[in-house]
């Protein structure tokens, strides 16, 4: 098939100039092939859309269904039924999310959804390599599958206990930080960041961009803005990261 | 296609907008409910097949380009029907499948051009959700990374490449096999 991307994300974003705009919807009526594949390439950019905003969406659904169905269950005479495995494809996402939407987890989620774009835009958080330190390290090994699986819960219990033998391991260190800054623990996100922001690792600007994303969830916008000026020009990609938030911070 | 004042609904849905999101439930819940209690369900049914039918929704909301122009609700509560439909196929006798299947079809000429539009992508998104999970994880999460909208250094950066160039050739070729694969 012929490669029509660039054309298409001209057309979506509106970089076409009203006749080549006109041309374009011309073809989408008269050419079946190129409809279709335009309707694929949009099909595509939806479905990493919804990927990114899953985690955002799903707990939501949830919690509404279990107000506005769970609430009609107690008055139904019929006892209900247990609830049967939700259909077809997406029997894996709501596999995971079950096990993920704890009441706690719900409310969290609640409580964050949507309020706080910004934070949701930055962050997104570097897999970690602990084994690259400690290969036959079992506790490494897990605390490790669970932070890049994105179970912060489980990895923050992990890497607490892998702490405890490798005190020093700031990768870690940082990590424990990143858990309880999803987890909404941001008072112990402030105390673990705060020594890697004042230390002198190579993880110390990291740890200043860190104690901006912590202050910006705690809606301390100021301070959020006093963080981001703090990470270096040196730091390249993370330095552009921190001008680029700030500047719709200000 | 003229957009229904409903449409404020798609918007939300795109956006996260949690008020209009309620809405939905708040509106539509009891109708989907006694439908399928009537139908051999129960609430859990209802309440499984209402959030499969608001993603349905949700997947075409993510298409930018998509405008509703029908009443939401008549749409929403046609999924839902369908939704329960395709799953008393799979279990029940013919009888009462003869008896329910006459319940898929709307009489709403414009409702049922929208079921049609949802129906068909929810179809496309389950294929390329398929197609996906094989690529391998760079890229799924180059990927992913372009579509949260960041610029490509900074995507370069996460992605530890070398230079744009390459992450523009990596992400190509990412899109092709996903495409390659989706169609295969």
């Amino acid at each position: 098939m012929e490669n029509f991307d660039k054309l298409f994300e001209d057309y979506l974003e509106s970089k076409m100039d009203g006749k080549s705009r006109e041309a374009f919807e011309a073809r989408l009526v008269k050419d079946p092939a190129f409809a279709e594949a335009f309707q694929l390439h949009k099909s595509m950019n939806a479905f990493l859309v919804k990927e990114n905003r899953k985690g955002a969406l799903m707990p939501k659904l949830e919690a509404l269904g279990k107000k506005h169905f769970e609430d009609e269950d107690a008055k139904t005479s019929n006892p209900p039924k247990e609830a049967k495995v939700v259909g077809f494809n997406r029997r894996r996402l709501f596999t995971g999310l079950a096990i993920a939407a704890s009441m706690v987890v719900i409310l969290f989620a609640l409580s964050q959804l949507f309020q706080q774009p910004l934070y949701e835009q930055y962050a997104f958080h570097q897999d970690i390599n602990l084994i690259e330190k400690s290969e036959n390290n079992p506790k490494a090994i897990e605390a490790q599958n669970f932070f890049n699986n994105k179970d912060y819960q489980n990895a923050a219990q992990s890497l607490t206990e892998y702490l405890r033998d490798s005190p020093n391991d700031t990768k870690a260190i940082l990590a424990r930080g990143i858990c309880s800054l999803e987890l909404g623990q941001l008072d112990q996100a402030v105390e673990i960041f705060t020594p890697i922001h004042n230390g002198r690792t190579a993880l110390k600007a990291t740890g200043t961009w860190y104690l901006a994303l912590t202050h910006l969830k705690m809606e301390d916008i100021e301070l959020a803005k006093e963080y981001l000026e703090l990470v270096p020009e040196e730091e390249g990609g993370l330095y552009k990261k921190a001008q680029e938030l700030l500047g719709k911070l200000k | 296609m003229k957009r229904h004042e409903d449409h404020r609904y798609i918007e939300a849905l795109r956006k996260g907008d949690n008020l209009l999101l309620e809405e939905l439930y708040e509106n539509y819940s009891k109708t989907v409910t006694r439908w399928i209690m009537n139908n051999s369900g129960n609430m859990a049914d209802a309440r499984d097949i209402f959030q499969e039918a608001i993603i349905a929704m949700y997947n075409k909301a993510c298409d930018p380009t998509y405008v509703l122009s029908c009443p939401i609700g008549g749409l929403l509560v046609q999924i839902c029907k369908n939704k329960w439909i395709d799953q008393i196929r799979k279990k029940s006798k013919d009888t009462e499948v003869r008896n329910i299947e006459k319940e898929r079809y709307t009489n709403e000429q414009e409702t049922a051009s929208q079921l049609e539009i949802i129906e068909e992508e929810e179809i496309r998104q389950s294929k390329l959700e398929k197609a996906f999970a094989q690529l391998s994880d760079l890229c799924q999460k180059l990927l992913k990374l372009y579509a949260e909208g960041l610029k490509a250094e900074a995507i370069r950066v996460k992605m530890e490449m070398e230079n744009v160039n390459t992450l523009y050739r990596r992400k190509n070729a990412c899109t092709e096999r996903w495409k390659v694969v989706y169609e295969g």
